[in-house]
């Protein structure tokens, strides 16, 4: 390969890394700033540390050993090998955290639908006092 | 006769306060607040907080009340303003639930599609 051919194969991947790290962040943000982490994290059995995410406020980070900030992997090359290596195993663990809380969600919404049915007998008989007061 | 409905009642109460709470403390710490920046939208019925979630049930006189959950279950009034309420705050929190659904939903999406991109490079790596 020619060092020309190199450079924009690494443009190409910096554009790609790019990508990915926007991608990392704002799913752990999301899952560690906007979703009760300690909730998905108990219901999931997952210790962060098991792959690696300091989701302290500010800078989003991923570690194996050694903490990384997920920009890194848009222009430093260990940051990158050290990312690829580790993706499998980020990539699956962020999944099984994102099922948790779409299976949490899921069964708050089942509980809330099961909760009307239950209420509706009070609930018409709540509207027909209602309505006998107001006559 | 009356007693005996009014057990049942409170047994209700409770269930209702206990799927309630339930859902506000999930919901509490930062969704909201998610949601607000996605959405720009306030809840309107539920505060939802850590320690002590609450409904914002409104009074006669146009007043509002912040009530804890866990009065449903035990106080009278707050019984009986929770009953006129329920339809709205089960639409409100139903609608919240919906949202934070969708979110992860995208989130799944992105990360598949990055996965997906990366598959090659990934290969590359492992030779």
């Amino acid at each position: 390969m020619t060092k020309a051919r190199i450079i924009v194969e690494l443009e190409e991947l910096k554009k790609v890394m790019a990508a990915a790290a926007k991608c990392l962040e704002d799913i752990i943000e999301f899952l560690f700033h906007h979703v009760p982490a300690d909730v998905v994290l108990k219901e999931a059995r997952i210790t962060p540390k098991r792959v690696g995410f300091s989701f302290d406020y500010g800078p989003v980070f991923y570690t194996k050993k050694e903490k990384w900030k997920v920009s890194r992997i848009t222009y430093d090359i260990d940051a990158i090998i050290g990312f690829m290596r580790t993706f499998p195993d980020i990539s699956r663990e962020l999944m099984s955290m994102l099922d948790c809380v779409e299976k949490i969600v899921k069964e708050k919404k089942a509980a809330l639908k099961k909760l009307i049915d239950e209420l509706t007998p009070i609930l018409v008989l709540g509207e027909m006092a209602g309505d006998e007061e107001a006559r | 006769m009356v007693v005996e409905e009014l057990r049942e009642i409170e047994k209700a109460m409770g269930k209702a306060a206990k799927v309630i709470g339930s859902i506000l403390e999930f919901l509490g710490r930062e969704p909201i607040r998610t949601l607000k920046w996605e959405k720009d939208k306030e809840p309107k019925y539920c505060r939802p907080h850590n320690i002590n979630p609450k409904l914002i049930l409104p009074m006669p006189g146009g007043m509002e009340e912040e009530v804890p959950v866990g009065d449903i279950a035990r106080d009278l009034g707050a019984i009986v303003r929770f009953i006129e309420n329920f339809p709205k705050i089960y639409r409100e929190l139903m609608e919240i639930l919906d949202l934070l659904e969708e979110l992860v939903k995208e989130r799944k999406r992105a990360l598949k599609e990055l996965a997906d991109e990366l598959a090659p490079i990934l290969v590359v790596e492992e030779l």
